[in-house]
């Protein structure tokens, strides 16, 4: 009993690599360290999990296939490296189902692995469809709203709420956000048409896992989200998550409605004036301050005095009125390279309320808001 | 259908899975049954709370049977079991609010979180603490720091005096003062103690610990003593102690001794909480008894006859605890039979305090502990023939309170020493001496060891 194909390197390769990093190096059930692979005539289905993600990837590019169709364990991680490190090209692979071994051949490489009982392999959550909420978000889009989301999760395992990332339904669109407390961003990702409002929290491991498959995968990424669980298919894989339990706060009281000054900026400028000053800011934990002034006709960036010296940044610009807030300088970076194009709309109340960061004044797609910091500077 | 009460549904579940678990191996059971919960059983029907959707579906597919016939061996002939992922019941996650969201726990507040939990108990108040001589001047070192705190000549502030004095009253008192005359102010309480199980539970969960201290503008730490032998706590303690006290933030302090009697209090503590204003509460004099009895009773809208006042002030001088044990035993005897307090009634109920305290009497081996542990040192030590002036002191104390409190004979005692009576008649007539000429350390001495064995 015997089964063999052979498979170019590239392709198992580019498979692979996805599903070892979902499997569950740490988790406590150690079969999980493994990859099924399910052998048919004309396609090959690879699964891993770690009990909190599961992956299935499908490919039907193989050839010269023999034998009977099987269902394989092997452990992931020796494997990926062994793959990876074999020149490119075809490889064949054989099954021996009664020596529970798997033997991979090339011209010059011949390697055996050992195999696992494929019937202690975890079982993947099945979605019903039709149980589902479903919709669909074009990749590209996707990318762009994990981009502009997913650095502002929250990493506090005490809140599992705020860890992950809010897929929610407002007047007939669905938006993604994400906070952790001291920032939030909101975007927009598209018209929603569903029949049933949308409020699921994604966790953040999954949201990164699916934004790595999104690289050259298909145009169209599905939805289908229930009470307990959330599945996505995309090309060839299928990538399912439990979701985080629980309710997310209504966010959108935090954003401010109308900012009283918008300061129109070069993205470069400002990033630029930035960096210049947070050179003094790490005694302050970062903190720098932002003050518009209305008779310099300019946005002033200002380091707090520090044991070494200090730093002021002028970017001349016109500014409605005068202000001053202490911000996060890193907050302030990551905020800002989250915006596309190469402007940034700073939307100003006062020094404590929240700043909000836009592509453009009457841009709704995306807001980005950070708290300022409270203290005497 | 029967119901069961939530202690049935975790003893049932309990057994099923230990039944379960020699049918698995340990990695599955820890994977997938171990956090799981039996919400509800009825005549045919089981529901299961499992961890989440990944979880369920390992169950449903594995386990489903196994679980059926375990039910079964316990006699519930069950035809169905619902799985029931993410429940509430299963881990209750509160959702948060807005205001929740914006507080924040690092350094780079944006919004400063609305007062936090103070600890105060809001009984404790100025208008309620019954002001006599021996506490008259506390009482207005407190008054002066609820008007204005932080000010220099009283900060720190440490408050020393026996249990039952009105320690925890008074700055319990001062801090909800500071709250009601600032509210703007966060005030903090906390003991020793419960600081010191926070510092731990912040090495082992990794969160930021001084954070929360260094955040208030008054931190009152009660029972500082306890700090005794905890060095990492010490220096956490030292660390927010200095924050504070260089941001002219008000800090007070209490403890059953001076600071400097704090014998393993590193000295760059002791040094600093001496370094403010320290002051003592002695015993209240009979009048301030009486007093403190009356103003008990008008809070519970009880007339006590003067007669009766007198005497449970005469006859309760240790601590204003014991007191208030008398009050509350004779107005609940009031509340609950009608009948009305008397002498006779309190004089019944006094002398069934000290019954139960002359029966709780120290035996000599418990003594010697007990003044060892004050004292930080070994019985050992104190059994020993060390002629050390430290140990020699503290064995003359103790012989001397085995004369006094324990009522032993010369021979007796000697004999518990291994030493001659002649001895044992020196050191209690040495110490007896110190007392008449009003030797202030030995008097201490004797205050504390007093203080403290029967605390």
């Amino acid at each position: 009993m015997s089964t063999q194909f052979t498979i170019k390197q590239s392709t198992l390769k580019t498979i692979l690599s996805p599903l070892v990093h979902i499997t569950g190096e740490s988790s406590q059930l150690p079969i999980t360290k493994n990859i099924l692979i399910q052998i048919a005539a004309d396609e090959l289905t690879l699964k891993s999990t770690n009990l909190s993600v599961g992956l299935i990837q499908k490919t039907k590019k193989i050839t010269k296939f023999t034998g009977d169709e099987t269902t394989i364990l092997v452990l992931a991680k020796p494997l990926l490296e062994l793959i990876t490190n074999l020149p490119s090209g075809e490889i064949t692979i054989s099954v021996n189902d009664e020596q529970r071994t798997m033997t991979i051949k090339t011209d010059q490489n011949l390697t055996t692995l050992q195999l696992s009982n494929a019937d202690e392999f975890p079982i993947l959550p099945e979605i019903e469809e039709k149980d589902a909420i479903q919709f669909s978000i074009n990749a590209d889009i996707l990318k762009s709203v994990v981009s502009k989301t997913i650095f502002a999760h929250s990493n506090d395992m005490s809140r599992p709420i705020i860890t992950g990332i809010y897929f929610n339904t407002q007047d007939s669109k669905l938006y993604a956000a994400a906070t952790d407390g001291y920032r939030l961003s909101d975007c927009l990702i598209s018209d929603y048409s569903g029949s049933k409002d949308l409020k699921t929290i994604l966790p953040f491991n999954f949201v990164g896992e699916l934004n790595s498959l999104l690289g050259d995968n298909a145009d169209e990424v599905n939805f289908f989200i229930t009470d307990e669980s959330v599945k996505v298919t995309l090309g060839n894989s299928v990538l399912f998550s439990n979701i985080i339990d629980g309710k997310y706060p209504d966010y959108r009281t935090l954003i401010p409605k109308s900012p009283s000054i918008n300061i129109v900026l070069d993205k470069e400028a400002l990033l630029g004036a930035i960096r210049t000053t947070a050179v003094f800011a790490k005694e302050s934990q970062g903190v720098i301050i932002l003050k518009a002034s209305k008779k310099d006709k300019a946005l002033i960036v200002k380091s707090l005095t520090t044991t070494y010296g200090e730093n002021t940044a002028t970017i001349p610009t016109n500014v409605s009125d005068d202000c001053q807030i202490s911000l996060n300088s890193r907050y302030l970076t990551d905020g800002i390279n989250s915006l596309s194009g190469d402007r940034v709309v700073l939307g100003l109340t006062d020094g404590m309320r929240p700043i909000s960061l836009k592509q453009a004044v009457d841009d709704n797609t995306y807001t980005h808001i950070i708290m300022p910091i409270r203290g005497e500077y | 259908m029967e119901d069961y009460s939530p202690t049935d549904l975790v003893k049932i579940w309990q057994q099923l899975l230990f039944d379960v678990k020699k049918q698995t191996t340990e990695s599955y059971y820890t994977a997938f049954l171990q956090e799981t919960q039996l919400l509800s059983l009825s005549s045919d029907l089981a529901e299961i709370s499992v961890k989440n959707a990944f979880i369920k579906t390992q169950i449903v597919a594995r386990f489903d049977k196994i679980l059926k016939s375990a039910f079964e061996k316990q006699n519930f002939f069950i035809s169905e079991i619902i799985y029931n992922a993410n429940n509430k019941k299963h881990a209750p996650k509160k959702s948060i609010s807005v205001s929740q969201l914006a507080q924040t726990k690092s350094t780079f507040s944006p919004i400063k979180s609305p007062p936090t939990k103070t600890n105060l108990n809001s009984r404790y108040s100025f208008d309620n603490f019954v002001n006599g001589f021996n506490t008259k001047e506390a009482f207005a070192a407190c008054q002066a720091i609820a008007a204005k705190p932080g000010r220099q000549n009283l900060n720190p502030f440490f408050i020393y005096s026996g249990v039952g004095l009105g320690k925890t009253h008074l700055i319990q008192a001062t801090g909800n003062a500071i709250i009601a005359n600032f509210p703007n102010l966060q005030v903090l309480y906390i003991t020793a103690e419960d600081f010191y199980h926070e510092f731990i539970e912040a090495i082992r969960s990794g969160s930021d610990f001084n954070d929360r201290f260094r955040k208030c503008d008054c931190l009152i730490v009660d029972d500082i003593q306890s700090f005794t032998g905890k060095d990492r706590s010490q220096d956490a303690f030292f660390n927010t102690f200095n924050a504070l006290y260089q941001n002219n933030k008000q800090i007070i302090l209490s403890s059953d001794r001076p600071p400097g009697s704090i014998k393993t209090l590193t000295d760059r503590l002791k040094s600093r909480f001496s370094a403010g204003f320290t002051i003592d509460i002695q015993m209240p004099d009979m009048e301030t008894r009486a007093a403190i009895i009356r103003s008990k009773t008008e809070e519970s809208n009880i007339s006590f006859s003067d007669e009766l006042v007198n005497y449970i002030a005469q006859n309760c001088h240790t601590n204003i605890r014991e007191l208030e044990g008398i009050l509350n035993n004779l107005c609940t005897t009031y509340e609950l039979c009608g009948t009305e307090p008397t002498v006779e009634l309190a004089r019944s109920l006094i002398q069934g305090t000290r019954i139960a305290t002359s029966n709780n009497q120290l035996s000599p081996k418990q003594v010697i502990d007990k003044i060892a542990h004050i004292f930080q040192i070994s019985a050992s030590d104190i059994l020993s023939t060390s002629r050390t002036k430290h140990i020699a002191e503290i064995r003359q104390l103790v012989m001397y309170i085995m004369y006094v409190d324990l009522g032993l004979s010369y021979p007796k005692i000697g004999h518990e020493f291994g030493k001659d009576h002649t001895t044992v008649l020196h050191s209690v007539r040495k110490i007896k001496k110190s007392l008449a000429t009003n030797d202030a350390h030995i008097k201490e001495q004797v205050e504390l060891i007093n203080r403290r064995l029967y605390a």
